[in-house]
């Protein structure tokens, strides 16, 4: 029924779906929940939790050097998706960006969106905390930054929002708050009051929490940065995190609008074969389970952490399809029609516990070009 | 005393990610609810084996699911907030607003029996003040129209022996408010040579749910249950055009009555789109669908979307031919059943039905199309667009079609 169906809403699920619709494919996406997306920082890192280069990187993804032009092609279209939807990407893998995080440390990073700046070695900066996020400790994050960046001079406020919450309050709380233009003033104002009582100077950042407005980012980040005079930049932690959420939310409504057939709560638990293809999918959702037909299948489930995988006693257990892998959970015999991204791969993918975005829209773009090959040309998966 | 412990998954997955709170619609524009996670999952763990805690904060929970469509880990949020809505409601009572807005079924009979005198009421200043003033309906809201001639009076069944057959649950909206809704999916279903019987039904529970009044929603529950088992026993299939009379048949009934019989009922229950879609994929389909020259918007109603089968108004729709139609992809109209009519919650309603309103204006389609009579509600204060019913759009295309020869 489907050309194509992506099982998983991570990022590697919804740029899949969205780049198999712009082939033109029927595009079907099965999931469970949302996707990792949702806990992420929207930072996309090269090797997560490593500072390595773009050589070292290569070398642990096993990555031919072929495949950089590829991964030039990929990162372009990721950009141009980007800057359509409105949430520009900057950033290349070839010159890592140290910016700070939620828990003031420093990691290089190669593709970030435009609400970050760069933590320069030296100069002042001060870190700007809200009352109402406990998530995001202004001192804490001034002492750890400090350690990293010696040379660099910090101060740490602390201003309020002025709303009171139901709820434990999130970054994205606070960043619909600041969707508001008269909390953005109050803020501001607060800000410069401090300062001036605390007598810091004008610094060359301001770090935020990421939560410098959802919808009305642009608004947001340029408020702050005209009338604090100063450069701004957001430092992802505890999610949600606006950084991840505005990306979420703009790749799904993308997704929608091109026609991606969403199954929402809805569980893959196995697969119909014939022969060595995929014929369909079996899913579940609370009432039934019925079959899902599709000619091509793309695996984003994520690895350990995503729970495309589970490691049990007897071994790596893929935990979509059961289909059978070896011990670092690659497939043993791939079926022709489907096509795994990201960590669904397996996991000499995720080193670090995650795979992380760059190798995501590397093997999401590979996957993508496999479809358009096997449909006008007939060539195998890959 | 109600027991949440019947349900299919536990909340002990809860990995309190946050993703619930990120898609709830209501959390996005309020502070003053207490989100899905500390509502549901949290609330749970807290009180587990413990003395129940009534939390106010519920209040705000419209039941819409997505915090269901979010969970990474399966845990059944809106089935826990259902619970805390109905704990709430046992131990702080409900207004007659409440009780009034819940019982749509009754409110409909009463309504459409005086139909040209409760339109005409409902529209009235004065009678909106007072009602606004006693019962907290806020005056600006919107109501739907009740017809005289309502579904019950003017369908009687047929048998026309047909291989398929259908035991269409009509639900209360297009009973008493949409009889042309109802009549289109008779004629769409006649077109493809399938009998259609009205089965014994009463309200599918929805609205008591989102009412905490757990009690009288599984009463509804078990009687739907008995009564249509009756018929899929017989071979035929549970259709609705109603996407939360769906959703409630084929998901909510396994949580609030958890009998085999619920689960025997929800394999056979099928959304009108849905199963047109799956008679298209067998094969089965009447495809005489004449060319409709039109450009809509579809707007997805929450509970559409929780059911997890895609988009098969869009499926359909995309059948006839020269027909441009486009997802809005606006998320929740704001509307949310009950709850968009009462006064305490009209703004965060009105917050809600913006996205939706901008989109529907953005797009400039001649008309909105969406399954959700509540829905169509919300688009109809807030757009200056018709709205319409996909079968309603492939009922013309047929009659077309039938003229043309």
């Amino acid at each position: 029924m489907y050309d194509v169906v992506v099982i998983g809403q991570g990022l590697s699920g919804m740029l899949s779906a969205i780049w198999a619709r712009e082939e033109g494919c029927r595009t079907a996406l099965v999931t469970t929940g949302a996707g990792k997306i949702m806990q992420s920082t929207g930072v996309m890192d090269l090797i997560p939790g490593s500072d390595g280069n773009l050589n070292e990187w290569m070398g642990i993804y096993h990555l031919g050097s072929w495949q950089q032009s590829r991964l030039n092609d990929a990162i372009r279209k990721f950009k141009t998706l980007m800057n359509r939807l409105g949430y520009p990407y900057k950033g290349e893998p070839q010159d890592l960006i140290p910016i700070v995080t939620g828990s003031g440390r420093i990691k290089h990073t190669a593709l970030y969106p435009e609400t970050i700046s760069p933590v320069t070695e030296e100069g002042s900066a001060v870190v700007v905390g809200f009352n109402e996020l406990t998530d995001f400790q202004p001192l804490f994050i001034r002492k750890n930054l400090q350690k990293e960046r010696p040379l660099l001079s910090i101060d740490s406020i602390r201003i309020h929002l002025g709303k009171y919450s139901q709820r434990l309050m999130t970054q994205l709380d606070a960043a619909r708050l600041l969707d508001q233009r008269d909390i953005r003033t109050d803020c501001i104002g607060q800000i410069k009051k401090q300062m001036a009582q605390k007598q810091i100077g004008r610094p060359d950042l301001f770090i935020f929490p990421a939560s410098l407005g959802e919808d009305e980012w642009k608004e947001t980040v340029g408020q702050f940065h005209s009338e604090l005079r100063a450069k701004v930049t957001e430092a992802p932690g505890m999610p949600p995190n606006a950084t991840a959420i505005r990306l979420n939310d703009r790749l799904k409504r993308e997704a929608i609008r091109s026609g991606v057939r969403f199954y929402a709560d809805t569980t893959v638990v196995g697969a119909n074969m014939d022969g060595e293809e995929i014929k369909s999918l079996r899913i579940k959702t609370s009432g039934r389970v019925s079959n899902l037909s599709g000619k091509q299948f793309i695996l984003a489930t994520g690895g350990v952490l995503g729970g495309g995988f589970e490691i049990t006693p007897e071994g790596i257990k893929e935990s979509a399809l059961h289909l059978e892998t070896d011990s670092s959970g690659v497939m043993a015999r791939l079926p022709v029609n489907l096509y795994p991204v990201g960590a669904s791969k397996g996991v000499q993918m995720i080193c670090h516990g995650i795979v992380g975005g760059v190798y995501t829209l590397l093997s999401t773009y590979e996957a993508v070009c496999g479809l358009r090959q096997s449909v006008t040309g007939g060539v195998g998966n890959a | 005393m109600l027991d949440p412990n019947i349900l299919e998954t536990t909340y002990e997955k809860c990995l309190k990610c946050n993703a619930c709170v990120a898609s709830c619609p209501v959390s996005g524009v309020t502070l003053d609810f207490g989100g899905p996670k500390h509502l549901g999952p949290e609330l749970k763990r807290l009180v587990d084996n413990q003395q129940i805690i009534d939390d106010k904060r519920i209040e705000f929970c419209t039941l819409c699911g997505n915090c269901d469509m979010s969970c990474p880990e399966n845990v059944h949020v809106s089935t826990l907030t259902a619970y805390a809505k109905a704990i709430h409601t046992e131990k702080s009572g409900f207004s007659f607003r409440d009780f009034v807005l819940s019982n749509a079924e009754l409110v409909g009979k009463m309504a459409s029996a005086f139909a040209p005198v409760t339109n005409m009421a409902m529209k009235m200043k004065p009678i909106r003040k007072m009602m606004e003033k006693m019962m907290g309906i806020p005056e600006d809201r919107q109501f739907p129209n009740y017809q005289f001639k309502n579904f019950n009076r003017v369908y009687k069944n047929k048998t026309s022996g047909s291989k398929r057959k259908v035991a269409y649950f009509v639900g209360c909206y297009a009973t008493y408010n949409a009889p042309e809704v109802a009549g289109s999916f008779v004629k769409v279903m006649e077109y493809n040579g399938i009998e259609v019987a009205i089965p014994r039904q009463k309200c599918c529970g929805i609205p008591m749910l989102a009412n905490g009044r757990m009690n009288r929603a599984q009463k509804n529950a078990s009687d739907n249950i008995e009564s249509l088992l009756a018929y899929t026993r017989r071979g035929y299939d549970v259709v609705a055009t109603c996407t939360s009379c769906s959703l409630a048949l084929k998901k909510e009934y396994l949580s609030i009555n958890g009998t085999d019989e619920a689960r025997e009922l929800a394999a056979h229950v099928y959304d009108a789109d849905e199963y047109l879609r799956m008679l298209k994929e067998e094969g089965e389909l009447n495809v005489n669908l004449a060319p409709m020259k039109d450009r809509a918007g579809y707007h997805a109603p929450c509970h559409m979307r929780a059911q997890g089968m895609g988009n098969p108004a869009m499926d359909m729709l995309e059948l006839i031919p020269e027909y441009d139609v486009q997802d809005l992809g606006a998320g929740c109209c704001g509307q949310c059943g009950t709850f968009g009519f009462k006064k305490e919650k009209y703004d965060v309603s009105m917050k809600l039905g913006r996205t939706m309103a901008e989109s529907v204006k953005d797009l400039g389609a001649d008309y909105t199309v969406t399954e959700c009579g509540m829905c169509k509600n919300q688009l109809d204060q807030l757009t200056d667009k018709a709205v319409k019913h996909p079968i309603q759009i492939l009922a013309e295309s047929y009659e077309r079609a039938k003229r043309a020869i």
